[in-house]
């Protein structure tokens, strides 16, 4: 018997962590294990459906035990046991649920019988999605689920597909090389000093004031810099050995906002992952650099607002929120994938008498009951604040759509093509996080109904 | 050989991630150039603070006045460019600190 495996069979199992589709998904399901194999008829020679992917260990996590990482056809990532991953891995098709059992107890060093191997493959694979028949019968779970959390992205929308993301990654990846990145560091900071020392900033930024031309050119380099920013984790996920996926706009809860998909960096080590989520905050720190040197060659005051701008999207990104920089970051330091997820179990632990014990390292399980200690209360009262300020703000975008409006039309007549650019931009983002707000209020609505009725549906 | 008995196996889990998404919030754009009839009262000193909804984001007020640290550098131009954000007719993102 391995070491791994007699941890794995001699400590407390894990507390079972499942997201709410996950659980909605598994209401109709009979999880005894004697319902099991009767239940679902059981596929004889079960086999992994078409595009799984097993991706081995997900490394640097801060689990007590190790997970394991396989991948959908449809791109969804799931993090399982050790146990669940060596049935996956025996599900070759040829091999029948004896077969596997016999598969995973020689590996493992544990007797798993045929009826646990058959449990496995119908009750805990086959709902994710993860198993199909030799002979190709469609299953009869034929939408796995999939990760919905609250706080995801709405009305997103791609901007630059994924294969030229890729390429455009493959031509920054250089940049992260070391020998570029500590000069790039070292040269911010002394701009960084230089202006601070000259006393500049404020010269420089009344420049800028009341001039609709200036104004509209600090919001395209600010554009530019986050699209740079995307880039950045595209480039930091391309140079650990990941696939990036498109870039695309989205609204995350009221926020307008940029991504980049860079779901494949789950598969990279720590050090990786660390390097796609400072990646968007290292390339702001290029995009500062360049802005630097435009603004030393031209003295144009635009540029150094910019990167004033670019200073403060790194500060904001660092924040262990929302799903920001910072909270990917922090993330990938403890090795827990998905924070918002420990939320619930967090403090349900908390709360239940018998103190369930958490399946985390010692000390990351401290730092993540730190961080929910933290983040629970700043969101909850964020909403609060949002929802007792949220009639005034209405009342003021509305003045300020009528106005932007009425800029719009004027500046029509008058062929005023900046100010007409000006004023659409700022309509257009005035309008993007009211609709935000309505997509998570719907959002949120469904959730409660869904969990209503669940509830509901138990004590009938 | 130790069997693996059938109340191991009920606590197997599997977790569904979600879609790992790099953000580039565009709120600090808002931020910097916006500005709705003094929303943004920053000024030296107060940072990327709140107050009257200078960031008027889910962080909101709280992490907001933390944001103190950046100090005097970036609350003098965050409250320039609140200024520059009235000036330039308006601002172009305000909605009353809606988006920050």
């Amino acid at each position: 018997m391995t070491k791994l495996a007699q941890t794995i069979f001699t400590t407390v199992p894990p507390v079972p962590t499942m997201t709410a589709s996950e659980e909605a998904w598994m209401t109709d399901i009979d999880d005894s294990p004697a319902a099991t194999i009767q239940q679902t008829g059981g596929a004889r020679h079960p086999q992994l459906a078409e595009g799984v992917v097993l991706h081995g260990q997900y490394m640097g996590g801060g689990h007590k035990q190790p997970r394991y990482l396989v991948a959908r056809s449809d791109g969804q990532m799931i993090l399982v046991s050790q146990l669940m991953y060596l049935a996956a891995q025996a599900m070759d098709g040829r091999n029948d649920i004896a077969d596997i059992a016999d598969v995973v107890s020689s590996t493992l060093g544990q007797r798993l019988s045929p009826d646990g191997a058959g449990y496995l493959v119908e009750n805990k694979l086959r709902p994710l999605g993860l198993v199909t028949d030799r002979v190709g019968t469609p299953d009869q779970l034929t939408l796995p689920p999939r990760a919905a959390p609250l706080l995801a992205l709405t009305l997103q929308g791609v901007l630059i597909p994924a294969r030229m993301v890729r390429g455009l990654a493959a031509v920054l990846a250089p940049l992260f090389r070391m020998p570029v990145v500590v000069p790039v560091l070292l040269a911010v900071m002394g701009f960084d000093g230089w202006v601070l020392a000259e006393g500049q900033l404020d010269t420089a930024l009344q420049g800028v004031a009341g001039s609709p031309t200036g104004v509209l050119t600090l919001l395209v380099l600010t554009i530019a810099s986050l699209m740079f920013h995307e880039l950045g984790h595209a480039a930091g996920c391309r140079f650990g050995g990941g696939k990036p996926g498109a870039i695309g706009f989205g609204v995350m809860v009221i926020f307008p906002c940029f991504y980049t998909n860079v779901t494949d960096a789950y598969r990279l080590d720590r050090r990786g992952r660390l390097r796609t989520d400072l990646g968007g905050i290292y390339f702001n720190a290029v995009f500062i650099l360049l802005l630097a040197a435009g603004y030393l060659l031209t003295d144009n005051p635009v540029l150094l607002a910019s990167a004033v701008l670019g200073h403060l999207v790194i500060l904001q990104q660092l924040l262990p929120l929302l799903r920001m920089d910072g909270y990917y970051i922090l993330g990938d330091l403890v090795g827990i994938p998905n924070l918002f997820e420990q939320i619930r179990p967090m403090l349900s632990r908390r709360r239940s008498a018998t103190r369930r014990p958490s399946d985390m390292k010692p000390w990351v399980g401290r730092v993540v009951l730190v961080w929910t200690l933290l983040v629970v209360p700043v969101l909850l009262t964020s909403l609060a604040l949002m929802a007792w300020r949220l009639p005034g703000y209405a009342q003021a975008a509305w003045a300020s759509a009528q106005s932007y409006w009425q800029l719009t039309v004027i500046s029509l007549h008058q062929g005023d093509i900046t100010s007409l650019v000006v004023a659409s931009i700022s309509l257009l983002l005035l309008t993007l996080p009211w609709l935000g707000m309505l997509v998570l209020i719907a959002r949120a609505t469904r959730r409660a109904a869904g969990a209503g009725w669940r509830l509901l549906a138990r004590r009938i | 050989m130790i069997n693996i008995s059938m109340s191991d196996l009920t606590c197997e889990t599997g977790e569904l991630l979600p879609a790992r998404e790099a953000l580039g919030l565009l709120s600090v754009t808002g931020c910097a150039i916006a500005s709705v009839g003094g929303s943004i009262a920053v000024g030296a000193g107060a940072g990327i603070s709140a107050g009257t909804g200078a960031v008027t984001h889910l962080v909101g007020s709280v992490v907001g006045t933390a944001s103190h640290v950046v100090g005097g550098v970036v609350g003098t131009a965050t409250g320039v460019l609140a200024g520059v954000g009235a000036s330039a007719g308006g601002g172009v993102v305000a909605g009353g600190g809606v988006h920050i």
